[in-house]
């Protein structure tokens, strides 16, 4: 049974790859991985997830850029949550993100924390 | 001198004679024996107390010298004249005399040859002294020129307009300036634009501050510029005036570069060891909770160690960046009102599991009507590593105890643990990086051996202390102080300007305030339980701080901030 959708956006393959194996085998989310903003915004025209976790540190377009352009998209109702490996979780949540995760994230403990944030 | 006026007069005695406190002596003199005498009983300490000639026609009639040893025994003086001689500043210091061993009558003419050769010997006395003070003031003239032009420092100095009045060789190198075209230059226009600001030569002549060091670049014509080392002190004529500012300027460009080099070695390395550790700590975690299919039991062994291991190696590399950047003062810290329970409250969150693990328990005590203004968060992470610590080393069943308490105008946290104790020898060395007590201490109990340096580093940044008291065999005591606020509320500063917000903080401290200043109005929410003073014209007009407003008028800050916060 699955959670639900959940489009994950980073840049870094390795991140990529043991959060989306946290995210589906500990948590039953179905992932689809963006390593960018381009990839987000594809990966969300194929398929509306129903929550986003996007890397707030990423070349080129960073996470707050990349959450611009995603939001006209995601319309209100897909809540959107931060990894950041920096201390800086209001501004964020100004922009509209529902939560903030702090990076280095234990990949066990991930899918908990997301839960957490979107239960609210 | 004394032979005209012996023979002049016709009398059998004459000197020139100074006096001082206790003695006097003849610097001239005819018909007498000895150099010095005692001065309580000589006639010329009589003389000097009033700038009128002394005449005396028969010592016998005279109680003020009637009783003297001259009078009453050799040589048996009966008759004294005596004239003052002063410095040029209208200190008496003796007189031109003649004595006589019969009573006689002095006349005009006799004072007046007397008076003649005092002016004389006067002119003398003070063109003496003139050209000793002229002399040691050219010596200490000369020496100084030697030190300000051949010093291989640079030197400058700067007058109360701001200009370079001299400057000697070797700032004239650094600055690739001749020394003569440096001459009237205001000094700000070698000073790097970024380092312009916060300049204290201002302060130098208004007397507010003796002296002063900072670090500053410094541009030469050609664009390129120099980390400088100044010190400034002020030179005062001698009422006490300001006169010019020296400055003496080190050239720490190469100190400067290899520190930034350090810094950003431990911060590059520090961020590319922490993005593959990040990745090694996320697979093996997964991997050890099977999430890729279960393990073996002897594989499931070997993942756990190598997820353990780089755990540590990540705290080591997390815990070096943050002691790094401690230490270089680039930690800001987010100052806010707190209670000691507060505190205690976000500790124990962190380390009642472990303690609970351990079988130790915690004991906790704290007054809530302490007013602490401190960063909590770092106090709490002081707090966890102290009473993390404790609870490590504590056997079985025992407790650890942390109290806090008003001492005076610090607060005193105690943290008391009943494990075995630290060598004395060890105390103050414990906070120092990777000293832990015992070598094996860091595979035992996991610590990094960073623990304590950090908590140092955090006290010291909050003005307080941090130290260890021990008997070992019974336990340990960890100490730290933090210094409670004034009774008054402290003040938030406020204006864009970094000079004229400076300006007020400074005349706000000079009053025993305590002041947080605040250049950005978006953080003035942080000033919570502060009374806010801020320069009219400033800003701020759209924004609501939550706290009352004082607007402060006119140039002359420093009246301006007594009055508004009588």
């Amino acid at each position: 049974m699955s959670a639900g959708r959940l489009l994950l956006v980073d840049d870094e393959p390795d991140i990529r790859m043991i959060a989306t194996m946290a995210l589906e085998r500990v948590g039953g989310w179905t992932v689809t991985a963006a390593a960018s903003a381009g990839e987000a915004i594809a990966a969300v025209r194929a398929d509306l997830p129903d929550v986003v976790l996007l890397d707030v540190m990423m070349p080129d377009t960073d996470g707050p850029a990349t959450l611009a352009q995603l939001r006209p998209l995601l319309g209100d109702g897909v809540p959107v949550i931060f990894l950041t490996a920096r201390g800086e979780t209001d501004h964020l949540l100004a922009l509209g993100a529902a939560g903030v995760i702090a990076k280095p994230f234990d990949p066990i403990a991930l899918p908990g924390a997301v839960a957490a944030i979107t239960a609210r | 001198m004394t032979r005209i006026a012996s023979a002049a007069l016709d009398a059998p005695i004459a000197t020139v004679t100074l006096v001082d406190e206790h003695r006097q002596w003849f610097k001239s003199c005819v018909g007498l024996d000895g150099r010095e005498d005692d001065r309580d009983v000589s006639f010329c300490s009589v003389a000097i107390e009033k700038p009128e000639p002394l005449l005396i026609p028969d010592t016998l009639l005279d109680p003020r010298v009637a009783h003297m040893r001259v009078v009453t025994d050799e040589p048996f003086l009966r008759s004294y004249a005596g004239i003052p001689i002063a410095t040029a500043t209208g200190f008496r210091v003796g007189t031109v005399c003649i004595a006589d061993t019969r009573p006689r009558t002095f006349s005009a003419a006799d004072v007046g040859l007397l008076e003649d050769l005092a002016r004389i010997a006067e002119d003398e006395l003070n063109h003496k002294e003139l050209s000793e003070a002229l002399a040691s003031w050219r010596e200490s003239e000369q020496r100084f020129r030697a030190v300000f032009h051949d010093s291989t420092i640079g030197m400058t100095m700067v007058n109360g307009e701001g200009r370079l009045v001299e400057a000697n060789l070797a700032f004239a190198a650094m600055v690739n300036i001749p020394p003569a075209e440096l001459r009237g230059i205001p000094i700000m226009t070698l000073t790097h634009p970024a380092d312009r600001d916060n300049d204290n030569i201002k302060e130098l002549f208004t007397g507010e501050i003796d002296r002063y060091r900072r670090e500053k670049r410094y541009v030469r014509p050609d664009g390129t510029w120099f980390w400088g080392a100044l010190t400034a002190s002020m030179l005062r004529d001698r009422e006490g005036r300001p006169d010019v500012s020296i400055g003496m300027i080190e050239d720490i460009t190469e100190r400067k570069e290899v520190e930034r080099m350090k810094d950003e070695l431990v911060s590059i390395v520090g961020h590319e060891l922490r993005t593959p550790l990040t990745s090694i700590r996320g697979s093996l975690g997964l991997l050890e909770a099977g999430i890729a299919g279960e393990l073996p039991a002897e594989a499931a062994d070997m993942v756990a160690i190598a997820r353990q291991n780089t755990e540590r190696l990540s705290r080591l590399v997390d815990e070096t960046l943050d002691l790094e950047r401690l230490q270089a003062g680039r930690v800001e810290l987010n100052v806010r009102s707190v209670t000691p329970p507060e505190l205690l409250q976000s500790t124990a969150q962190v380390v009642q599991r472990v303690a609970d693990d351990a079988g130790i328990e915690l004991v906790w005590e704290a007054p809530a009507d302490l007013q602490l203004f401190v960063d909590p968060d770092r106090i709490v992470q002081a707090l966890v590593n102290l009473i993390g610590n404790a609870i490590k080393f504590s056997p079985e069943g025992s407790s650890v105890r942390t109290i806090v308490k008003a001492h005076g105008s610090e607060a005193l946290f105690t943290v008391r643990d009943q494990g075995r104790g630290i060598p004395l020898d060890q105390l103050d060395a414990i906070f120092e990086r990777f000293r832990q007590v015992d070598a094996s201490d860091h595979r035992e109990k996991g610590g990094t051996g960073l623990g304590l340096p950090i908590s140092r580093a955090i006290i010291e940044q909050h003005a307080g202390r941090i130290w260890a008291e021990s008997v070992p065999g019974e336990g340990s005591t960890f100490r730290i102080t933090l210094p409670l606020p004034l009774a008054k509320p402290p003040i938030a500063v406020y204006d864009r300007r970094a000079p004229r917000r400076e300006e007020l903080a400074r005349a706000a401290r000079r009053i025993g305030r305590r002041v947080l200043t605040f250049s950005d109005p978006e953080t003035l929410a942080e000033a919570d339980g502060f009374v806010l003073v801020l320069v009219a014209g400033a800003g701020l007009e759209d924004v609501d701080p939550g706290v009352p407003v004082i607007r402060i008028e006119g140039e002359d800050v420093d009246a301006a901030v007594v009055e508004a916060l009588k």
